[in-house]
């Protein structure tokens, strides 16, 4: 056999044990979410998100120029179709976020805040595979002005005022189940004698 | 297409008791605090029960009271906890309080 045939099966050899490998821990771990992911699966996802963007869309520019209007209007919007899962703060301390496979990240944090605006966008406008990160966009940069604002509003994130997270609060969506339970706290603290129904009171 | 709706419809009843026990972990704990510190809040409930909850940096505090107060509650403070079990511990994810005992002196 030549050199050539040699490598390629050594190639083949080594993707077969990588396969095997990533069935078994699969199966080790019963397909749960409830791990956090290794470093190599973090490492390997990154990567491959990375190779995924288009070069042209990772240069993009905002074309939206920054004002106090499009933060007030990118807050609202995230309060509304982002905080369930990132949080008012873009801390991912959620229940859902911290649930996730893998969690949702805090975007405060350089990992996040290291990104291009292009690559945020990305990301916002098509969504991220195998995570709970859901496609927003209209399929085209140029129209997709409401993501291009949600990028100025992830680079204010870290000096994100108390007054802004108060003012969110009001636009973050509540189903009836939690806006009544949300009553009953209010009516508590508000001095009312509940009844003890249980030590703790499930959602 | 029957066989299609069949596997949607596994898919679905095997998913939904998972995504119920989840959203089922998270509770209120209702009560007045007895002690505090760094790392743990006691709380008296309102059945007359003290239970221990540990607090960390991703603690968020939000102050309900119509008399002012801080950011965090105080001893005699009225307090509704938002807790998740964690390694049989539970941990607060948030704590809404109120200084009810001063606005009745009020």
């Amino acid at each position: 056999m030549t050199k050539g045939v040699w490598v390629v099966l050594a190639i083949t050899m080594l993707v077969v044990i990588g396969n095997v490998a990533l069935l078994w821990h699969v199966l080790q771990s019963g397909f749960s979410a409830r791990e956090q992911p290794s470093e190599l699966e973090v490492m390997f996802a990154r990567q491959l998100r990375s190779l995924a963007m288009p070069e042209a869309q990772k240069q993009m520019k905002n074309p939206v120029p920054a004002s106090e209007e499009v933060l007030a209007e990118a807050r609202i919007h995230f309060a509304d179709h982002c905080a369930n899962c990132h949080g008012n703060d873009g801390s991912g301390s959620t229940l859902i976020g911290q649930n996730f496979h893998p969690r949702t990240p805090d975007l405060k944090k350089i990992e996040t805040q290291s990104f291009s605006d292009g690559e945020l966008f990305y990301m916002i406008s098509n969504g991220i595979r195998f995570t709970g990160m859901p496609a927003w966009g209209k399929g085209r940069p140029e129209p997709d002005l409401d993501s291009w604002k949600l990028v100025h509003f992830i680079r204010h994130l870290p000096s994100l005022t108390s007054e802004e997270l108060a003012e969110m609060e009001k636009y973050n969506p509540v189903s009836q189940v939690a806006r009544e339970e949300q009553e009953r706290i209010d009516r508590f603290l508000q001095g009312e004698v509940l009844d003890p129904e249980s030590p703790a009171h499930h959602h | 297409m029957m066989k299609r709706i069949g596997r949607l419809l596994l898919l679905t009843t095997a998913f939904l008791p998972g995504i119920a026990a989840a959203h089922g972990e998270a509770m209120h704990v209702f009560g007045t605090v007895a002690a505090l510190d760094n790392a743990e809040i006691r709380v008296l409930t309102i059945e007359g029960k003290t239970v221990s909850i540990h607090t960390v940096a991703e603690t968020k505090y939000r102050n309900r009271g119509k008399s002012g107060g801080g950011n965090v509650p105080k001893v005699g403070d009225r307090v509704a906890v938002d807790v998740t079990e964690k390694d049989g511990k539970l941990m607060a994810t948030e704590i809404q309080f109120s200084s009810f005992a001063k606005q009745q002196k009020q």
